[in-house]
């Protein structure tokens, strides 16, 4: 037998370790992004991922522009946001406020379900359901747009919105809810000038999460945004986003090419976008939490 | 419009062949198999994309090949080649096939291996 202090040491360092494995992981894949990725900086050089087109295969002249797939991704993300916000933000204010203990019961496993459902699901019923119904609803030639990219992203972030904000509401503290029902207010008045605004960090970091979860949704957003590498804004053209790119292109890539570290530079703005927005949204809850 | 990706010969057989080397419209639909090709085209009235003459064969309800220099494609007109869009597919080994490799290289090349071929309604070798 160990004399217990040895054991206790030994035990705490296996935690340590396990612990320690995720930050060791993300070091190694910004390393390993970082060394596939730098030599392009020499040949063929920056100045390539700046230009306006992505055309990684030509016999003309092969192109490395983000800017298609940036704006892609942007569309794509900020349409799911608008659409995820009044479902998922009015969704939690009902289970949090509004809803019985009974309600409460059926809500929640329906909304860890959606929030389990593959996203290849997803994106096989976009293809075959919400394309075709987009279209229709649009005349468009095609369903696979922006929009329903979309409107599937929204679908699977709903339910980050939902938990996240949920937790942010219940812990506004009882007697905020108290003093202004006391003072006359109705149970609306309430939740819309008192509740929420207490709890609007929180609200607002969900958010930032659910959209840091759809900038990195690859698969739905492969099957149903069309992929065509179109500098444009409008919902109902079909995007090229840059999540979708590199699990098209990956695949078949010649090793060690400038499409393969075009490629690598695609993964680390789309990395760089995802830190940013966990990061502010990590911000933003730990000041609500703080209070 | 629509065509594959990167990572489909197809995509650089028709690049080269019928586009003559000049580049795709940046408008075209870069779609991950031949069935998401069949699957837009036959959901749009003006929609166009290429696939493999199998694909054609056994989706012919839902989608129409079209003639080029009046030859509509065919099992037939590929092997007489006055369908002119048309390629050969290789498959390739490290060394002199052996093992596994060869017993399934062996299978593809007898008559049963091309029968299957002809009957997924691509074209045999001979």
């Amino acid at each position: 037998m160990l004399p217990s202090l040895v054991k206790d040491k030994l035990i705490k360092y296996c935690f340590l370790g396990a612990a320690s494995t995720s930050i060791l992981i993300v070091l190694l894949i910004f390393g390993f992004l970082g060394k596939e990725a730098v030599p392009f900086l020499q040949e063929p050089g920056l100045g390539k991922l700046l230009d306006s087109r992505w055309a990684p295969v030509s016999f003309v002249q092969e192109r490395f522009g983000l800017l298609p797939l940036v704006t892609g991704s942007l569309v794509v993300t900020m349409l799911a946001t608008l659409i995820a916000i009044p479902f998922g933000v009015c969704g939690a204010i009902y289970i949090a406020e509004l809803a019985g203990p009974w309600e409460r019961e059926v809500f929640k496993p329906f909304i860890e379900l959606l929030a389990g459902i593959p996203s290849v699901v997803i994106g096989f019923f976009g293809l075959v359901v919400l394309g075709p119904i987009v279209k229709n609803v649009f005349g468009l030639g095609s369903g696979l747009t922006a929009l329903t990219g979309a409107l599937l992203l929204a679908l699977m972030s709903i339910p980050t919105i939902i938990t996240i904000s949920e937790d942010a509401i219940k812990s506004v503290p009882r007697s905020y809810k108290e003093a202004s029902l006391a003072m006359g207010a109705t149970r609306m008045q309430t939740i819309i000038k008192v509740i929420v605004p207490a709890a609007l960090s929180g609200i607002i970091a969900a958010v930032m999460l659910g959209m840091g979860r759809v900038v990195g949704e690859t698969m739905a957003v492969l099957m149903c945004t069309g992929n065509a590498p179109i500098v444009t804004l409008s919902p109902v053209e079909p995007v090229y986003t840059m999540t979708a790119v590199i699990a098209a292109e990956m695949g078949e890539v010649a090793f060690g090419s400038e499409h393969y570290r075009a490629l690598f530079w695609v993964g680390l703005v789309l990395l760089f976008a995802t830190f940013i927005i966990n990061y502010v949204a990590q911000k933003v809850l730990h000041t609500y939490q703080q209070r | 419009m629509t065509g594959r990706n990167t990572a489909s010969g197809t995509y650089a057989f028709f690049n080269k062949k019928v586009c003559e080397k000049e580049d795709y419209s940046q408008k075209m639909m870069n779609l991950a198999s031949n069935s998401a090709i069949v699957q837009i085209v036959s959901q749009d009235k003006w929609a166009i994309g290429y696939v493999g003459l199998g694909y054609l064969a056994k989706n012919k309800d839902k989608i129409k090949g079209l003639k080029v220099e009046g030859v509509a494609p065919s099992q037939e007109t590929v092997v007489d080649d006055s369908y002119v869009i048309n390629r050969p597919l290789y498959l390739y080994t490290v060394g002199k096939p052996k093992g596994a490799a060869k017993k399934y290289l062996d299978l593809i090349l007898s008559g049963a291996g091309q029968q299957v071929v002809t009957k997924a309604g691509f074209v045999a070798i001979n």
